[in-house]
Parts: C-alpha cells; sequence; structure tokens
C-alpha cells in the first residue's frame, strides 16, 4: 500500500514537472488576428478587460463575458483542448477554495438545502445549510476568476513570451522585473530538468525501500543540490551577460509606435467593457 | 609585425579559501593569433580565460589588454569597458549560461544594444548573423527549445553581433556532435581569415589541432610548462603523458610488457614487429 502510494506521489510529481514544461514552452498562435496587435496595446487591452471583469457582480453578465471570451479563445484557432486542461485544473481548484462561501456559516440567507443540524457533540444555534447568497456569492467568485483566467490564457496563447514581456516593459514594469521575469521563464525548464536528474539518479541506486526519516533527508540534500547547480548557473549567466557588455543598466530594442490598428482595437476593448459593466448596472 | 593584445606577467590566481588555480603565468597573445590553452580537468584552463577576459581578476601579477592593466576599475569605467566588451567575445562552455534571452533574435540584439549601438546598426547587424550562421528559420524559437547544436550557434552567433577583434572559447568542442563539430572548425576557420584572433581552451587534442598554431600547455600543478608551436607539442609525448593530456598504454605480450605513451581517440591494434 505504502509502496502504490509512494509510486503515486513520484506519478503525480513527474507529471507536475511535465505539464509545466509543456506549458512553459506552449504553442503560441502567430497566425490569428489577435496576434498582429502591438504587444503594449494588447497587454493594455486585456488589463482593461480583467479590471472591467473584477467590476461586474451579475452572473448573466459574468456568463456572457466568459462566453465571449471562449469564443475568442475559438476563433484564435488554438486547440480546444488546452483550454480544457486550464479549465479542469484551474477553475476547479477555485472552487475547492470558495466552496465554504456556499454555507450559511460564512454567508447567511435563505436556506436552500439543509445539510445537517449537528457537528459531533456541537450543535450549532441553526442548522448547516447550503443558502441561496451562499450560491451566487460562490458563483459569481467562480466565473470572474474562469473569466480573467481564460483572457491571460488567451494573451499568453497568441502574443510570443518575447514579445509580452516587451509590452509589459513598454507600459511601465521596472527593467529589473521584466529581466527577472524572463530570466524566470527561460531556466525554469533548465532547473526542472535538473531536478529531475537528481531524482532519477537516486532512484536508479535505490534498491529497497528507506526509512521515511532518510527519505527526508535524501530530500533536503536533494534541494540543497539544486541550490548549488542554480547558483552556479546565476553566476554564471550574469558573467555572460558582463562579458556582452551588460553594467546594470539593461537596454532593450526599438520601440515600435502605435498603428491606427492598434489604437482601435484598444478602443473597441476599452467601449466592450464599458457595455458589459454598463449591462450589469442596468440588470 | 603585429600588435600585442594580451601581456601577462606573473599571474597567479587562487581562490577564496586558499586554493591555487594558477601558478605564476607569463605569456603574450598577439594579433591573429590562434593560440590552445591545454591542460587536463582542473588545471586552470577556463580560469584563465576569464581572467583574460576581466571577469575574474590576478591574485598576484598583471593582465594587460590593448595596453591597459585589466583591473575591476578599468573594466567598468567607460570609454575603455565597452572598447573591451566590443573587443572581445567569450564562448561560455555552458550554452544554458550563455543564452539568456527570450529568443534567438533578441540573443543577437542584446550585445550590439548593450554596446549603445544605435538601433538600425542592430537591426543590420542581426539580419546579416542571421543570414551567415543559416539560422534565420531559429529567429522567434526560444532558446530552450534548440539543440546541443544549435545554441553553440546562437552563442556564437550572439558574440559575432558585436563585432569582436579576440574570441575566447572555453571547451567549445564540448558535447557536441560530428557535423557540428566540423561546422564549427571550419567556421574558426574562416574567423581566422578575417585577422580575428582566437583563444581556445581545451583537452581535446585533435580540436585543438584543427584550430589552433601555438599552444599554451598547464600542468596539473597550475604552472605555464611549454609555450610554442602546437605541432611540436603534440610530438612530445612525454610531455602530454605528464600533464595528463595523454595516458600511458600498457600491453603484454607472452611475458613481455610494454609501456608507452599513447594518443589515440578509438580502441585500435597494435602491431610489433
Amino acid at each position: 500500500m505504502r509502496r502504490r502510494r509512494r509510486n503515486a506521489v513520484r506519478r503525480a510529481l513527474a507529471g507536475l514537472g511535465e505539464a509545466l514544461a509543456r506549458e512553459m514552452a506552449g504553442e503560441v498562435r502567430s497566425d490569428s488576428r489577435l496576434s498582429r496587435i502591438e504587444p503594449r496595446a494588447k497587454v493594455a487591452g486585456f488589463i482593461i478587460l480583467i479590471v472591467g471583469t473584477t467590476l461586474i457582480h451579475g452572473l448573466i453578465p459574468l456568463t456572457a463575458l466568459l462566453m465571449c471570451v471562449t469564443a475568442a479563445v475559438l476563433a484564435s484557432g488554438i486547440n480546444p483542448g488546452r483550454l480544457g486542461r486550464m479549465w479542469l485544473g484551474v477553475p476547479l481548484f477555485t472552487l475547492a477554495i470558495a466552496l465554504p462561501s456556499v454555507l450559511n456559516v460564512i454567508t447567511p440567507g435563505a436556506p436552500v438545502i439543509t445539510l445537517t443540524d449537528r457537528i459531533g457533540p456541537w450543535t450549532p444555534s441553526e442548522p448547516i445549510s447550503v443558502t441561496s447568497d451562499g450560491l451566487v456569492v460562490t458563483a459569481r467568485f467562480l466565473l470572474r476568476s474562469t473569466v480573467c483566467i481564460t483572457l491571460a490564457f488567451l494573451l499568453t496563447s497568441t502574443t510570443d513570451r518575447a514579445a509580452l514581456l516587451n509590452g509589459m516593459r513598454r507600459l511601465g514594469m521596472p527593467k529589473a522585473f521584466g529581466m527577472v521575469l524572463a530570466m524566470m521563464q527561460r531556466y525554469l525548464s533548465v532547473l526542472l530538468r535538473a531536478a529531475e536528474e537528481i531524482h532519477l539518479a537516486k532512484l536508479s541506486r535505490t534498491i529497497s525501500e528507506q526509512s521515511v526519516r532518510h527519505e527526508q533527508r535524501w530530500v533536503a540534500a536533494g534541494i540543497g543540490s539544486l541550490f548549488r547547480r542554480t547558483h552556479r548557473l546565476a553566476r554564471e549567466t550574469h558573467n555572460a551577460m558582463v562579458a556582452r557588455g551588460y553594467d546594470g543598466d539593461l537596454r532593450i530594442g526599438r520601440v515600435p509606435s502605435l498603428r491606427a490598428a492598434d489604437a482601435a482595437w484598444l478602443a473597441g476593448i476599452v467601449v466592450v467593457t464599458a457595455l458589459f459593466i454598463l449591462m450589469d448596472a442596468r440588470l | 609585425m603585429s600588435n600585442t593584445i594580451y601581456t601577462l606577467s606573473n599571474i597567479s590566481y587562487a581562490y577564496p579559501r586558499g586554493a591555487t588555480v594558477l601558478d605564476d603565468i607569463s605569456f603574450d597573445v598577439r594579433e591573429d593569433e590562434r593560440v590552445a590553452i591545454l591542460g587536463a580537468n582542473a588545471s586552470g584552463k577556463s580560469t584563465l580565460l576569464h581572467l583574460l577576459d576581466g571577469l575574474y581578476f590576478p591574485s598576484a601579477g598583471r593582465i594587460e589588454a590593448f595596453g591597459v592593466e585589466l583591473t575591476e576599475e578599468s573594466v567598468e569605467t567607460p570609454p575603455f569597458s565597452r572598447e573591451f566588451r566590443r573587443k572581445v567575445g567569450f564562448l561560455f562552455q555552458n550554452s544554458d549560461a550563455q543564452l539568456f534571452c527570450s529568443s534567438v533574435e533578441e540573443e543577437l540584439q542584446f550585445g550590439p544594444l548593450q554596446l549603445r549601438l544605435p538601433a538600425e546598426e542592430v537591426e543590420r547587424r542581426v539580419e546579416e548573423t542571421l543570414r551567415l550562421f543559416g539560422i534565420e528559420h531559429l529567429r522567434k524559437r526560444s532558446p530552450q527549445s534548440l539543440s546541443g547544436g544549435e545554441k553553440k550557434k546562437v552563442a556564437l552567433a550572439g558574440l559575432v553581433t558585436c563585432g569582436p577583434e579576440v574570441i575566447l572559447l572555453d571547451e567549445p568542442s564540448a558535447g557536441l556532435d560530428p557535423r557540428t563539430q566540423q561546422w564549427l572548425v571550419e567556421f574558426l576557420e574562416a574567423l581566422r581569415r578575417t585577422g580575428m584572433t582566437l583563444v581556445t581552451c581545451t583537452h581535446d587534442l585533435s580540436f585543438a589541432a584543427d584550430t589552433a598554431d601555438r599552444a599554451l600547455i598547464l600542468s596539473e600543478d597550475h604552472r605555464l610548462v611549454y609555450d610554442g608551436p602546437l605541432m611540436e607539442a603534440l610530438e612530445n609525448l612525454d610531455l602530454l603523458l605528464s600533464v595528463n593530456l595523454v595516458h600511458a598504454h600498457a600491453h603484454r605480450h607472452g611475458s613481455d610488457v610494454h609501456v608507452h605513451p599513447h594518443l589515440h581517440e578509438l580502441a585500435h591494434d597494435h602491431r610489433h614487429e
């Protein structure tokens, strides 16, 4: 039983690493209409949409917005399977966090389903029940987060990483922060591979199971080893940057000016967001 | 008579905890030379290359590059700092450390941008280098998706866009397949014909023979034990054996045992007359 549990843990960890590496090197659609929008305008537009989403309260406008964003994802030629996998992971996780909000102990309101009037030896003043207000609050939270995550997914799937970081820099993100993000994205797969190699090296030399204490000591040593490799790589990378003229002040490429099409797209996004907020206010 | 690029006088280098890495090294490097720094693992080859690039600084002695002493201050103070970084390129052994940008195009832009070249000049150099290396199809690719050989090409291309006069190469043939290695040899030969000075550190003697004329050999106790023509060094098997660049081969014929220094890459048969 213990071996099956450990194998399951190993498979889960390997799967997580593989999924992360796959998403980091994920497909970027460079042939869609969205991919032709200048990165700065695109990032600004998506930020406006995400902020607008957080201002919408009604379930109907939120649902309509989610349907529009999903349609945009499909129209961009993105593999629907990727969207499905993303929805299975992130919104489900969000739901798990938000689920207690359906109960009257978190969100008072008219009960819809009564669950219990007793928890062990404790008898609450009123039965624990699912309330209508609780369901609305949870649904709103889930819809909002799903819309925001789908927008972020659409942005990253139609913009290559370098252009995305450039767009954020041109909107005022500090250069050093942008460089840290770029390096993180660049080297995460390298470090994941190193971690996997350390794990496989250990597995290849393991004949019989060891005690939990032994395994814990091994994990601690593995973390130390990975940290040393990371530190060495960071030093070498810094030397490589200095060797090519980096002096602490990062210089980036030419900033293309916005075209009329980019400005029109941005204006369109502002109008659409305002319409959804108005619709929400009216309903 | 070509100009002197580097002058090293009694250079020593030790780590903070005291382990000596280089001991009393002196030599010059002149323009147009192709120099191979040879030595066994941990002899100090890579450290010597870092000293030549102003990334490390000696514990004792003096290094001059282009007539200026390399110190922490001089390599950080313009205009010499910018000129030095433009003139000297360093190809790191670990391509993952060298390719830190999000795309191949950004990699090639990085050096010229940091050297404050105008945007049009940067774009022109990037286009030219992509064509020269035959890597236009890799322009938008992320370095992490490249093969080992492609990474090495892109790393070298990232140096060439800066327009260097000297290239320092740290174990450039390590991990390369035969075709990519041959491409590298031919490319370095093409660079030599343009007047580029090349300093390569390696323990791959056949690669050194293809890419260098002069050898600097470091011993395992971190001293410079040979400075002269490469071919003469490669014919001196006793020298190579003493610095652990070749192994002593022993084999038996009946009751007779022969032991001699040996330089080979593959298993082979012996014939005795």
